[in-house]
């Protein structure tokens, strides 16, 4: 019983109370705001239920099949996905434009340029050969519609629902235009050009879903952080010490056999050893930012939360602005506007040349400034948890990138970190055990649990991959939810940019465009955009998850003996 | 309110756009059930086995697989002033005995809509467009002893025909036709044609006279039971493989090459070059998601989420569903069929069968 209610009281402050001060407070909203806010989650629900049940969903009816010759190879999907798909597009493009029009004029003017440039491009791809008569020019006079209905409500601003329906109308007429043009081009040229359209301009828009994609990795560690820490703090502290070394010495013979049994890439002496270079740098920034003494658990995750999603948004940058020069070039080439073949080696550049490499400098010396800043500003707690997560972010997203860069002396893997994580924590109990102030037998068991977590990061969406049958988009899609309970804390408060009804509008906006490239991609099994988005998870995860828990680690292991 | 009205329509409407069922018309009753069928000739050699599809239009004529057709089949439409909204097409391998005791043959179009079953052909055995426009009417959706018919037109827009037929025999379920073509030729006499075809509700043109020379074929005739006839040497011949294809996933079983069209879903088998000859021609249905072949089979995997397996001489030997539809290359070896799935699992299946088999065990590693 000690032990249950053990349990449940560290579950409660790791689990239950990020999702207590980080979920969407509809009370400080408007009651319009918290009407549509209510609507949008309820609409993820069941995206993120699709998602997971997309075999069976599939299974309802028959497939239209086309097979474009495009490197997606064919494509078999329900065919009502299209208009669906389209509808859900309208909605969360709707829920960003209304909120960014309560923001700065920069964010209001980016975001309906992008909601015009990406319903032009699925225009554009619906006109086919005359793209500038019927119903994709009629689609286009919505578009414009939509550019002047936002300069109006600027400037006479009404309720959130008022302004939804606003933008919601002429953004799906447009959309119902584009699918009549989609079915009218079948109709001439007998070959289903909807699906092909369709699946060919989500294919750029998935671009814009990657910086949610990559935070999910952070958010899906971050659960299984909280769990891990809850139930062995909670089952450890209330145990008998002979029952604790039994566990500890579980632990760590479970963890090398873990570790050691499947295959890695290359030399695992290489990997591990890399993994030691890694650590020994993160040992450095986590001594130099002096955050020894203000360890808590709660205070890193949080740290390494706040730095997440911009360090997404500048690592995701060049892919994101190919991805919107890439829907540039197809409107301009649809157009017979000039400017197109400049477009092209641009986004190239971006999105298959140096992009991805310059957008991990940048995020590496992005975070080497915040690091510096904060280690600098920062005298009290958070500001060198904040400096630490930074640094150590940077360690890790610099190892990440070089092993994707095939140096030949550089091999970097989670498995090889953990490996070597392993040697540093045994060693270090050994070095504290020797000094006479030894590590709590339960302090060591939560950091070889989380070493554990390190090698398998992604192991606690186990149950939702075994539903999904592919480990990653479970990480996709538990990240997501843990998002959408934790990620309403920017909403709360009024910033010089947002007010906190943009805020709230522009998340679950993001959130809600993430999880429909989810559905798409999963009920219509789009295996490029799949792997595009459980890549960027993936990275995710080991950028940011391998950084908060080796964060945790040295926060855990330089705590004094209680 | 009014913005909430205009809400609500527009989402209506992109979800009413999810698909229209049509509902089929009168004639489409003697279209044949979709199947695989054996097209045999007097003595009972088989000359292919193909297998034909049902597809509603609904509105939509992008329900017809090819777009070549597709279009041939919308200029004959509009020639013949039948309403696509309300017409059924069946895509058959049609086999025409010819005067000198041969059969010409292409994949043709059979159009049914309220008054009569119509038909546009596509390919004759030199690769040629042998389109008739407007449609030639086979067969009258409701025929009657005595009940007479004519038509003319333009062959391919060019070269005037005329045609006229008549109903022989109507009785129960099945009606006997007779129909006379005479094509004019350029600089010499008009070329005429005629046969004599019968029909059988839900079984399609079961076979075919040529009146004057008096060869028949035979369409639908029983699979032959018992060891597998020899493919035959002088079978359809076509440009490789045909005009038009798109070809996707290709592999190779004896001697043949066998390849999925990406456009159109079909299955293709001819022989080697430089004389290519088709040998057989199946539309599964839908498209051709995963092929391969080995132990005398070839396996495809379709958008319809059904696994079909072939011998060499084209005849169906089993039919499978599976959960989705199968994705990439299809292994064959050991008696066992593997395939991937959009789902990422794998599924094993007996190649004699398709039943569900056991996965090979993992020999233990010796030492």
């Amino acid at each position: 019983m000690a032990a249950e209610r053990g349990i449940r009281a560290t579950l409660d402050s790791a689990l239950v109370a990020p999702v207590r001060t980080g979920t969407f407070d509809l009370r400080r909203h408007s009651a319009s705001a918290a009407g549509v806010a209510f609507a949008a989650a309820g609409l993820f629900a069941l995206l993120l239920a699709a998602v997971v049940l997309a075999t069976p969903l599939r299974s309802l009816g028959p497939l239209t099949g086309v097979d474009s010759g495009a490197g997606s190879g064919p494509i078999a999907l329900p065919g009502a996905l299209i208009p669906i798909t389209l509808a859900l597009i309208g909605c969360c493009l709707a829920l960003v434009v209304t909120g960014a029009l309560r923001g700065h004029l920069a964010i209001a003017s980016g975001a309906v340029i992008l909601a015009a440039l990406v319903l032009a491009v699925i225009l554009a791809a619906g006109g086919g050969t005359a793209p500038l008569s019927g119903p994709p020019l009629g689609g286009y006079a919505a578009v414009i519609g939509l550019v002047v209905i936002a300069a109006l409500l600027r400037r006479w601003r009404g309720s959130v629902l008022r302004d939804l329906l606003a933008v919601l109308i002429p953004t799906l007429l447009a959309l119902v235009l584009a699918e009549r043009a989609f079915r009218a081009g079948a109709t001439t040229s007998g070959v289903r050009v909807d699906v092909v359209a369709v699946a060919v301009v989500l294919t750029f828009l998935a671009t814009l879903a990657i910086p949610v994609a990559l935070n999910s990795g952070l958010a899906a560690v971050d659960v299984g952080v909280g769990l891990v820490i809850g139930v062995l703090t909670g089952l450890l502290t209330r145990t008998s010490r002979a029952l604790t070394w039994l566990i500890g010495t579980a632990s760590v013979v479970g963890m090398l056999w873990w570790n050691l049994r499947e295959p890695w890439p290359g030399s695992r002496l290489l990997a591990v050893a890399c993994g030691a270079v890694s650590l020994a740098a993160v040992a450095l920034v986590w001594s130099l930012t002096r955050a020894r003494s203000v360890a808590d658990p709660a205070a890193v995750r949080e740290a390494t939360g706040r730095i997440g999603l911009p360090a997404c948004y500048v690592l995701a940058a060049p892919v994101i602005i190919g991805g919107v020069l890439g829907m540039a070039g197809v409107v301009l080439a649809a157009t017979a506007t000039p400017g197109g073949r400049i477009v092209v080696p641009l986004r190239d550049f971006l999105l298959t040349g140096p992009g991805p490499a310059l957008g991990r400098i940048a995020v590496i010396a992005g975070l080497l400034w915040i690091a510096l800043r904060a280690g600098s500003r920062g005298r009290g707690g958070a500001g060198r948890h904040v400096a630490a997560a930074a640094g150590i972010t940077a360690v890790i997203a610099t190892a990440v990138a070089l092993d994707t860069a095939r140096w030949p002396w550089w091999s970097w893997s989670p498995a090889g970190t953990a490996v070597a994580l392993l040697i540093a924590v045994l060693t270090w109990a050994a070095i504290r055990w020797h000094r006479g102030n030894p590590l709590s037998p339960a302090t060591l068991i939560v950091v070889l649990g989380l070493t554990a977590l390190l090698h398998q990061a992604d192991a606690l969406a186990l149950p939702v991959a075994l539903l999904l049958q592919g480990s990653a988009t479970a990480v996709l899609v538990v990240g997501l939810a843990w998002g959408m309970l934790t990620d309403g804390g920017a909403a709360h408060r009024r910033t010089r940019l947002l007010s906190r009804d943009a805020a709230l509008l522009l998340i679950l906006g993001n959130l809600l465009f993430t999880a429909t490239i989810l559905m798409w991609a999963s009920v219509g099994r789009q295996p490029l955009i799949a792997s595009e988005l459980q890549a960027a998870t993936s990275l995710g995860v080991a950028i940011f998850g391998t950084s908060l828990v080796l964060h945790l680690c040295a926060s855990l292991l330089s705590r004094p003996p209680s | 309110m009014l913005a909430t009205a205009a809400f609500i329509m527009a989402v209506a409407s992109l979800l009413a756009a999810a698909g229209r069922p049509a509902e089929p018309p009168a004639a489409a009753r003697w279209l044949a059930t979709p199947g695989t069928r054996v097209i045999v000739d007097d003595t009972g050699a088989v000359i292919a086995t193909v297998s034909s599809t049902v597809v509603p239009l609904g509105g939509a004529v992008h329900g017809v697989p090819v777009p070549e057709l597709a279009t041939t089949l919308l200029t004959a439409l509009a020639a013949s002033g039948i309403d696509p909204e309300t017409a059924v097409v069946e895509r058959s391998f049609t086999v025409i005995p010819t005067g000198d005791g041969g059969v010409s043959a292409g994949l043709a179009l059979t159009v049914a809509d309220e008054q009569a079953v119509w038909e546009a052909l596509s390919w004759d055995t030199q690769g040629g467009v042998l389109a008739y426009l407007p449609l030639r009417e086979q067969l009258p959706a409701n025929p009657a002893r005595t009940r007479t018919w004519s038509g003319s037109g333009l062959t391919n827009g060019i070269s005037p025909f005329r045609i006229t037929g008549e109903v022989d025999r109507a009785e129960g379920d099945c009606a006997t036709v007779t129909t006379r073509t005479e094509q004019e030729v350029p600089g010499g006499p008009p070329l005429v044609t005629g046969l004599r075809t019968r029909w059988c509700i839900g079984r399609g043109q079961l076979n075919a006279v040529d009146l004057d020379s008096g060869s028949t074929v035979s369409v639908g005739a029983d699979i032959p039971a018992g060891p597998l006839p020899t493919p035959p040497t002088g079978g359809v011949s076509t440009s490789a493989p045909l005009p038009g294809v798109e070809l996707g996933a290709v592999t190779a079983l004896a001697g043949l090459t066998v390849g999925a069209d990406r456009a159109t879903g079909d299955l293709l088998a001819w022989t080697a070059a430089p004389d290519p000859v088709l040998r057989w021609w199946h539309h599964p249905g839908g498209v051709i998601t995963a092929l391969g072949a080995g132990d005398g089979l070839i396996v495809v995997g379709t958008s319809q989420r059904a696994v079909h397996a072939f011998d060499a001489l084209g005849q169906l030997r089993w039919t499978t569903g599976q959960p989705d539809v199968a994705v990439g290359r299809i292994t064959i070896a050991g008696g066992r069929v593997t395939v991937p799935l959009a789902t990422g699992a794998t599924v094993t299946l007996a190649a004699s069968s398709g039943a569900a088999a056991p996965r090979p065990g993992v020999a233990p590693s010796g030492g």
